[in-house]
């Protein structure tokens, strides 16, 4: 029944030939239109939905953010529905918490619950906890625009004023362009009013903190006054209590003493000043303010960064003269290089293929038909991938030009026995109607393309059984691809035909084959007898060569995805948890001087610590160093790099982690899993996790094949702790609650007020000057006001030290945990899973409270392993099937199937002719083989069937069948491999990933189409007899073909 | 035979599988460990001030005594003991002090030191942390010079432990050949699972009439 459909649809396309022209024009059309509609990106989104909770307390310590904060916040959001991990770390002032939620659930929805569960927990938190913020919904690869802001050499302009350029005036203006989702900016000053408090003045005044602290909260107010409703007009009563300058807040009062007022300025310095800083930027060693802009997901990414810059360059004249703008980052120029890069290699690949085809037929008409699939294939993938909201971008476009080589073969194959067909006809006597020529031709063919097409297809199918961000970055790339291959097949059976009729049906076909395809039918007799002789031989060489490989493959080096050749490198730069801003700045400078004679680097750009909104969370001691490689350094990025890495390593104290832009985001992405096996101890007290953990640690030691056995570090820092003495507080009326207020107005400064200024809110705090809380004996001597009038000291009523304390308390589904990670080398993971938690089982004795959970990439490998290897066996299982009703016989699957390990060779040795690494795209050029090499094979047992079917005998069969195939299976082979030819040479931006492919394609066909044709005849030789299909099943196919001729008679009418 | 189909998929799922644990790295809290020996660092005179570090000779005490006052911040906590860092010739070399009592910021050094000598006063963590590094980020360095460190140790020994372990979910039929070396396995795998393909299509054959692999034959194409 199908086969009478697919009958039809060719006969159709036959008849209505001008017909099918044109709809293929119209789909082109509409291809091409679609395509400038989709969105360019990258990558394709491969987080899983997720929602980050960021709250600031300024000074708070880690284990106090995580009781005050953190513990509210995660016990309100866990339990939310598709919730599947909530994960935290409370850090020195800020509490960061991240809601996973399921791969598949809503993120609009996800962040609905969040918030409303948020509201409820607000008014919990402490006072001076800003508001729980919920980071804007931004892709991983979000960032399309840095800038760097510096002021010239002697410039007027000061960094506050900086600051407060890019905050007021581009900040918002660049907020409000579409697509445009967050503005981070980084460095400068952050300006405020400062009311620095004289803790000498205060005890000859005999004045508290407290009062300053509200006098300075009461010198501004304004409140609204109602109306004046008089004569029929009603006015508006003002209040005008806001402080207009800083005098106005000198001359708050404060107290009245002795009948004098005491004055703010009296006990205070009043100031314009900076702000603390938690974060800091630098362009080049230079003090800088980093604007950085992100998108939101799923907008076109070159459309939002050229409007962006059209703002910024509108914008640009109203900039004081001094103020430098650089732009430091721009995701679009990787984009737009990729895509120039990748449809240069398509042009080219096109350009190759038809001259292979013009060599081999010295036909424009044959060219026309066979080049015209590649347009329309790719670009009915494109509408595919369109239906199913695939977007752009190097994955999806890697796997369309790797589609370019083989989405011709369809048509080349259905072509070229068009062509011979027709050629024949003619030299016939008394020929058949060219067009039933065309039917008949391509019904021969049609079972090997539909064929391969399937096999394909179930080939990638275990690709699409990954999950997780494996998956989701895969599972587009083979889309694409099976896409523009389903595409091809549709074409090379409608199309195809269609123009085989309208521009060879009625042609003079030259009886002679070219000089191209004479010269290769010549090489290969004397080859092809040989192995009929001698079929011993060339099968001892070929499984010689397939033990040989074999035996290589385990000793390629293995990477995930080949590193993109990024200009824009993001690195991120660990110091000791501990240092101070300063040396964290100090080391970007340093290591901008120690690269700024150095031409493989454009510019150093450092974002050291975080600022407020910002998703990393990063401490003062991190600093996201962005270096340009210089268009020099690309030409060797890896030793670029390395000289980059080394410069790194010179400085002391400072953990470089080095990589592109791409790689950077994805190693944030995956950061939760590591290694191999984690043991999670989850409970309640640090020191008794630490306690168990060591226990643990050191009960798996022994276990053989265990390696890389880490306890999570905790890395405690030095802080100044201030433990109150209750008995001596009591003795003068003061309660912990007045103590620490002052306390933390001295010390860590309180925002008492705001004041309007051009638009903007201006904090007001007070606190100490640096001087008067830069030591423990000055901590000690900050004054306290009792209740009975008196002044003592802090240290009178505490004792101010230094202590240890934690850098940052994880926390994981509602409890601090403790985590023991490990791999396993030279043993089965399981079985090593399994002696750990026998082991602990046994020796381990757990508290009250504590418990254990073993997670890890084990857990993600040991189901992904069940899924690929149900689904490979059911892969194997469809393939052979398909090959059996195919060849319509047992050993000949069997032979064409041992054609494939041969694939396999070619394409390893060229991996290791091009340094021997070995990823996920060099994988999917074996796909990409494989499907070529059962083409061929089946094309080649498919043929001699046909000549037993003749009657011809085995020898003769086999010897005229191959001959008559060897031109269409070179042409195949040859344009799927020297398609990709521009790949393999060319490296850099967009041609990462294809290149191995492509490289692996290139070296697998020659072998491949060599050993094919070389071994398979040579098996028929060996073995032919079993190959013989039933002659039952001969008859069957006679039976079918004389139906189909029947049924090709209507077209001529 | 059907090595193929399979083997590929074996090797796409042992790459795709196992370098997640390669790929993600550093810049989350694990650049430093809290264990292990301190080190001695090289004196870099151009970078060393950009970064804080500070040298200073021990001044005698005030009232001649020969004790030892250092300044706080030179001193580092390394896991139960105390460390500062003084500079010999061309190196940092850390030394382990004993500490007394403290006057305000300065500490009373026990053991460990002698006035004149060449002490880091500032920035000593810095130099604390330098032996503090993770091997993984040091051993990275070198070796991803062309891979971005992603074929870094973890890497391979993984893609081993995953082939192992299908293996041994097959155990069955894997059994004998045990002795086989780590690359084998995969081969091994998919020939039973080509054998297991094979018998499925001979089952079909034997017992299914022609007729059956009539409608077979259609199903596979029209799920097209």
């Amino acid at each position: 029944m199908l086969n009478a459909l697919l009958n039809q649809i060719l006969k159709n396309s036959i008849a209505q030939r001008w017909f099918i022209v044109a709809g293929a024009i119209a789909v082109t059309i509409w291809g091409v239109f679609s395509v400038t509609q989709m969105p360019l990106d990258v990558f394709p989104p491969f987080a899983p939905p997720q929602v980050d909770i960021q709250v600031e307390v300024v000074g708070l310590a880690p284990e106090e953010v995580e009781t005050q904060i953190t513990v509210p916040i995660e016990s309100s959001v866990n339990g939310l529905p598709g919730v599947t991990t909530v994960r935290s770390s409370s850090k020195v002032g800020l509490s960061m918490v991240s809601v996973v939620f399921d791969q598949d659930a809503d993120i609009y929805q996800a962040r609905q619950a969040v918030t409303e569960r948020l509201q409820q927990v607000t008014n919990q938190l402490p006072d001076n906890a800003h508001p729980p913020e919920i980071s804007p919904l931004v892709s991983p690869l979000g960032t399309i625009l840095q800038y760097a802001f510096t002021v010239d050499g002697q410039g007027q302009t000061s960094l506050m004023d900086l600051r407060r350029l890019v905050d007021v005036t581009l900040k918002n203006q660049i907020l409000s362009v579409p697509g445009v989702s967050q503005v981070t900016i980084y460095g400068g000053d952050e300006r405020q009013e400062q009311v620095l408090i004289d803790p000498v003045k205060l005890r000859e005044l005999n004045v508290s903190l407290n009062e300053v602290t509200a006098a300075a909260e009461g010198a501004n107010a304004s409140a609204p006054g109602g109306f004046l409703i008089r004569g029929g007009r009603e006015l508006l009563v003002r209040g005008m209590g806001q402080i207009q300058s800083i005098e106005d807040l000198q001359r708050s009062v404060v107290k009245i003493r002795d009948g004098q007022p005491i004055l703010l300025r009296d006990v205070a310095r009043v100031q314009t000043g900076a702000a603390l800083k938690r974060g800091d930027a630098s362009l080049n060693g230079q003090p800088a303010v980093v604007l950085m802009i992100n998108k939101q997901p799923e907008v076109d990414t070159p459309t939002v960064t050229n409007t962006v810059e059209d703002v910024i360059a509108d914008l640009r004249p109203t900039f004081p003269g001094d103020v430098q703008v650089t732009r430091t980052f721009r995701q679009a120029n990787f984009i737009d290089l990729a895509i120039r890069n990748v449809s240069g290699s398509l042009l080219q690949g096109v350009v190759i293929v038809s001259v292979i085809l013009l060599l081999f037929l010295m036909n424009w008409r044959t060219a026309i038909i066979t080049l015209s699939a590649i347009p329309l294939s790719l670009l009915i993938g494109l509408l595919f991938m369109k239906a199913f909201g695939l977007g752009i971008n190097t994955m999806t476009l890697g796997g369309l030009v790797v589609a370019i080589g083989s989405v011709v073969d369809d048509a080349i194959v259905d072509m070229e026995n068009c062509y011979r067909g027709l050629r024949t006809n003619q030299a016939q006597g008394k020929p058949k109607p060219p067009f039933q020529v065309v039917f008949d031709t391509s019904v021969q063919v049609r079972l090997a393309v539909i064929f391969s097409t399937v096999i394909i297809v179930v080939v990638f199918a275990p690709i699409f059984s990954l999950t997780g961000v494996e998956g989701r970055i895969f599972a587009p790339m083979g889309l694409a691809y099976l896409f523009s291959i389903l595409a091809s097949t549709l074409v090379a059976m409608t199309l195809s035909p269609a123009l085989c009729a309208i521009l060879l049906a009625n042609q003079n076909l030259p009886q002679e084959g070219t000089l191209v395809s004479r010269f290769a039918e010549r090489l290969y007799r004397p080859l092809l007898r040989l192995s009929m002789r001698a079929p011993q031989l060339i099968l001892t060489l070929a499984l010689a060569a397939l033990v040989a490989v074999a035996a290589i493959v385990p000793s390629l080096g293995r990477v995930f995805l080949p590193e993109f050749q990024e200009t824009s490198l993001v690195n991120s730069m660990v110091l000791f948890p501990g240092i101070s801003l300063d040396i964290t700045n100090g080391a970007g400078n340093a290591l901008a001087n120690s690269l700024k004679d150095n031409s493989l680097y454009k510019w150093v750009q450092v974002r050291a610590g975080r600022s407020p909104g910002d998703a990393d969370g990063a401490g003062v001691n991190i600093a996201h160093v962005d270096i340009e490689l210089s268009d020099p350094a690309l030409k060797d990025r890896d030793a670029s790099v390395k000289q980059l890495r080394e410069a790194f390593l010179k400085l002391p104290g400072v953990a470089p982690n080095v990589g592109g832009f791409i790689s950077h985001r994805m190693d944030e992405v995956l950061s939760g899993v590591r290694s191999a096996i984690a043991i999670k101890i989850f409970g309640p007290d640090l020191a008794e996790l630490r306690s168990i953990g060591e226990q643990i640690r050191d009960t798996i030691e022994p276990i053989a094949g265990v390696v890389d056995l880490q306890l999570e570090p905790q890395l405690p820092i030095r802080q100044v702790q201030i433990q109150y003495d209750r008995e001596a507080a009591a003795g003068y009326g003061l309660t912990m609650a007045q103590l620490s207020t002052v306390v933390e107005t001295a010390l860590n400064g309180r925002v008492v007020s705001q004041v309007p200024e051009n638009q903007q809110l201006i904090d007001i705090t007070v606190a100490l000057p640096e001087s008067a809380r830069n030591s423990l004996d000055a901590i000690s001597a900050i004054p306290l006001s009792t209740p009975t009038g008196e002044v003592i000291s802090l240290g009178d009523v505490a004792n101010v030290g230094y202590g240890m304390g934690a850098n940052v308390v994880n926390r994981e589904d509602v409890s601090r945990l403790i985590v023991v990670s490990a791999n396993v080398d030279d043993r089965d993971l399981g079985s090593v899973v399994g002696d750990i938690q026998a082991q602990i089982q046994e020796k381990v004795q757990l508290p009250n409270g504590y418990f254990i959970q073993y997670g890890g990439q084990f857990e993600a490998e040991q189901n992904a392993t069940n899924n690929l290897l149900v689904y490979s066996i059911l892969a194997a299982i469809a393939i052979a099937v398909l090959m059996f009703f195919s060849v319509k016989s047992l050993p000949a699957t069997v032979a064409i199937m041992i054609n494939l390990p041969l694939a396999l060779v070619g394409g390893i040795v060229s991996i290791l002719l091009t340094g021997g690494v070995m990823s996920v795209a060099s994988l999917i050029g074996f796909i990409t083989l494989f499907g070529v090499a059962v083409r061929n094979g089946l094309l080649l047992v498919d043929n001699y069937n046909r000549k037993f079917a003749e009657g011809l005998l085995l020898k003769k069969a086999v010897f005229h069948g191959s001959l008559e195939r060897v031109n269409a299976i070179l042409m195949t082979a040859l344009t799927s491999a020297l398609g990709m030819l521009p790949l393999a040479i060319t490296s850099g931006a967009g041609n990462e990933i294809l290149q191995p492919l492509a490289i692996v394609v290139l070296g697998g066909l020659f072998t491949s189409t060599a050993l094919t044709l070389l071994v398979i005849p040579a098996l028929y030789a060996r073995f032919g007899r079993w190959f013989m299909p039933k002659p039952t099943q001969t008859v069957l196919e006679e039976a079918q073909t004389h139906k189909s001729a029947s049924l090709s008679n209507v077209i001529d009418r | 035979m059907k090595q193929l189909p399979l083997l590929s998929s074996i090797l796409a799922l042992s790459l795709a599988v196992s370098t997640p644990a390669a790929l993600a790295h550093s810049g989350h809290g694990d650049e430093f460990q809290a264990e292990g020996g301190v080190n001695r660092v090289e004196v870099n005179t151009q970078t060393d001030s950009l970064l804080g570090i500070q040298v200073t000779a021990i001044e005698p005490a005030a009232d001649g005594s020969g004790t030892v006052m250092i300044p706080v911040t030179a001193l580092v906590e390394d896991n139960d003991r105390q460390l500062v860092f003084v500079q010999y010739e061309n190196f940092y070399e850390p030394v382990p002090v004993t500490t007394g009592a403290t006057q305000g910021e300065m500490v009373e050094v026990l053991e460990g030191l002698s006035v004149d000598e060449q002490l880091v006063t500032e920035g000593s963590l810095s130099l604390y942390a330098e032996s503090r590094k993770t091997q993984t980020t040091e051993a990275a360095a070198p070796a991803a010079d062309k891979t971005h460190a992603q074929a870094d140790a973890e890497g391979t020994p993984h893609g081993h432990d995953t082939e192992g372990d299908m293996v041994k979910s097959d155990s069955s039929e894997a059994t004998k050949t045990a002795e086989e070396s780590g690359g084998m396995p995969k081969i091994l795998l998919a020939t039973v699972g080509g054998g297991i393909g094979l018998a499925v299509v001979a089952i079909s054959l034997i017992s299914g009439g022609r007729k059956k692999k009539r409608t077979l034959s259609e199903d596979p194409s029209s799920n097209r």
